[in-house]
């Protein structure tokens, strides 16, 4: 990959990258860590990485940053994240998409992945186990429980409302 | 059977089991009615059979299950599946149509399936807004100061080299016409600077004579006098034909050849008419022998046999090689041609060049 076709690659991806991070981690300052340490891990490697798969090794690399990090994060807090999310509706939602967010936050941090890359990038469920290291059987459970999930939550929120 | 206290046990676990008959559980009871301490120790044994008829089920048993795309028709069991199935845009036509049809006979469904539809989630507009930073000049990473000066040093020298041997080979073919061919085909030659004992049936050496300056009774407007007769030009044998011939046969070299000077240049053309007279597809000169030597280092060879033309390439090729060799990198050079065989593209490591 030359300077110029990494240079499209950020303009093409970098958004995405930052909205896959943000989304999982919901802090803007280390988003925009990782997606800077991902794009600079990619400069490091630009002439071994072919222009056609750069995505795929953009996604690869911040995922498992971002494994990293929320490991890290675990480490340093000592308290399980999941153990603090309630699933009582308490929020008041204006529209859907607010709703989903919510009840995306709660997913388990796997799940939520892959349903975001199936969503939002549109990976088929062999690109998504590529980046996260499982196999296609794994993607599609983890996607079906997350979308599972989803549809429970909104079918909560609905009874309340 | 015979119940004795070594074989009860296992007529005990079959009688709990269901295992024994009428008879042999009749048999049992007497003896252990007969033996009242094993008849209170297997008390209890009955209860403490494990209950299987606790349920216990695994709620994502869908999951587990591979595909149903290619299964049987929509069912309240398999429903589930479906909607996902239908989200994931994994049904064939077909299926979309059973699952129409089956939503149509079950409306109390329909909610559900719009439900996971709802599931699917909208990218949301985020920009980053530290792009510009990312991006890179397109001139990339130069070689660090003692990489680059170890290159150059490589490419001096590999050049200097070159030329050498160009100038040297040129230089014997030049003046190998101005040098008059010996009569005999031994080869004496003459130490520069020697006086006596210098001629072949002598081998002592006068060191005085070859070094005047150590020599205090040598006068310096004597020592002036004999710098000029040695930096004279001295006639040297031509060797071809049967002289040549003459001359391999008298390898090794004499021990009285102390002249470097002139020994090498003998090599040199001599090495030159071997090559002649034994093999005209070789070189017929050093400086083409040089250019094949990086050739082959390069591994270039064949091509250069299509071109015949030596260029910088080449010799930039094999300082990187040398570069390499020294540095113990692995540094790449990357160069494309167009179909005139003109450079377009040119690569050393992370720095790229590009004709605009």
């Amino acid at each position: 990959m030359t300077a110029q076709e990494y240079n499209q690659c950020v303009d093409h991806h970098a958004d995405g990258v930052y909205r896959f991070i943000l989304k999982n981690l919901r802090d803007e300052d280390t988003a925009q860590d990782i997606v800077q340490d991902t794009f600079e891990k990619m400069w490091m490697r630009h002439s071994d990485i072919d222009a056609e798969k750069a995505k795929s090794y953009l996604f690869t690399t911040a995922y498992h940053t971002l494994v990293d990090h929320t490991r890290r994060s675990k480490k340093m807090s000592g308290t399980d994240e999941l153990k603090l999310k309630t699933y009582s509706v308490e929020n008041t939602y204006s529209d859907l998409r607010e709703v989903l967010d919510d009840a995306l936050e709660r997913l388990p941090e796997i799940q939520r992945s892959v349903i975001m890359l199936r969503d939002y990038e549109g990976y088929s469920y062999e690109e998504i186990g590529q980046i996260t290291g499982l196999n296609e059987s794994q993607v599609k459970v983890y996607i079906f429980r997350a979308r599972m999930s989803l549809k429970q939550y909104i079918g909560k929120l609905e009874n309340v409302i | 059977m015979l119940i004795d206290r070594d074989n009860y046990g296992i007529l005990v676990i079959d009688y709990f089991d269901g295992r024994l008959s009428k008879d042999e559980v009749a048999e049992l009871m007497h003896f252990l009615d007969a033996h009242p301490d094993l008849k209170a120790e297997i008390e209890g044994l009955d209860r403490q059979c494990l209950d299987p008829g606790h349920t216990c089920s695994y709620h994502h048993k869908l999951s587990l299950k591979h595909s149903i795309v290619n299964c049987g028709p929509v069912t309240e069991d398999s429903c589930t599946s479906f909607f996902f199935e239908s989200v994931e845009g994994n049904l064939s036509h077909e299926h979309e149509k059973d699952l129409a049809l089956f939503l149509m006979k079950n409306p109390a469904l329909q909610r559900d399936y719009e439900l996971m539809k709802m599931t699917v989630l909208e990218a949301p507009r985020i920009i980053y807004s530290g792009k510009e930073k990312l991006k890179k000049e397109a001139v990339i990473k130069p070689f660090t100061r003692r990489s680059l000066l170890a290159a150059a040093a490589v490419l001096l020298l590999i050049i200097s080299a070159s030329f050498a041997v160009w100038y040297l080979g040129g230089s014997v073919s030049g003046k190998a016409g101005g040098w008059a061919p010996t009569a005999s085909t031994d080869v004496v030659i003459k130490p520069v600077g020697s006086g006596a004992g210098a001629d072949g049936g002598n081998d002592e050496r006068n060191f005085q004579a070859d070094l005047p300056q150590m020599n205090p009774a040598v006068s310096q407007e004597d020592l002036l006098a004999q710098q000029e007769r040695t930096s004279a030009p001295e006639p040297m044998p031509f060797l071809g034909g049967p002289d040549l011939i003459a001359f391999k046969e008298q390898l090794p070299v004499p021990a009285f050849m102390d002249n470097e000077y002139t020994f090498i240049m003998q090599q040199i053309a001599l090495r030159q008419q071997i090559m002649e007279q034994d093999s005209p597809d070789q070189p017929q000169n050093l400086t083409q022998m040089g250019m094949n030597a990086v050739y082959k280092a390069n591994g270039t060879a064949d091509q250069a046999q299509a071109r015949r033309k030596f260029s910088l390439w080449d010799l930039a090729e094999i300082g990187v090689a040398g570069y390499n060799a020294l540095s113990r990198k692995d540094v790449e050079m990357t160069r494309v041609t167009n179909a005139n065989g003109k450079t377009e593209q040119f690569a050393l490591g992370n720095l790229e060049y590009r004709r605009k």
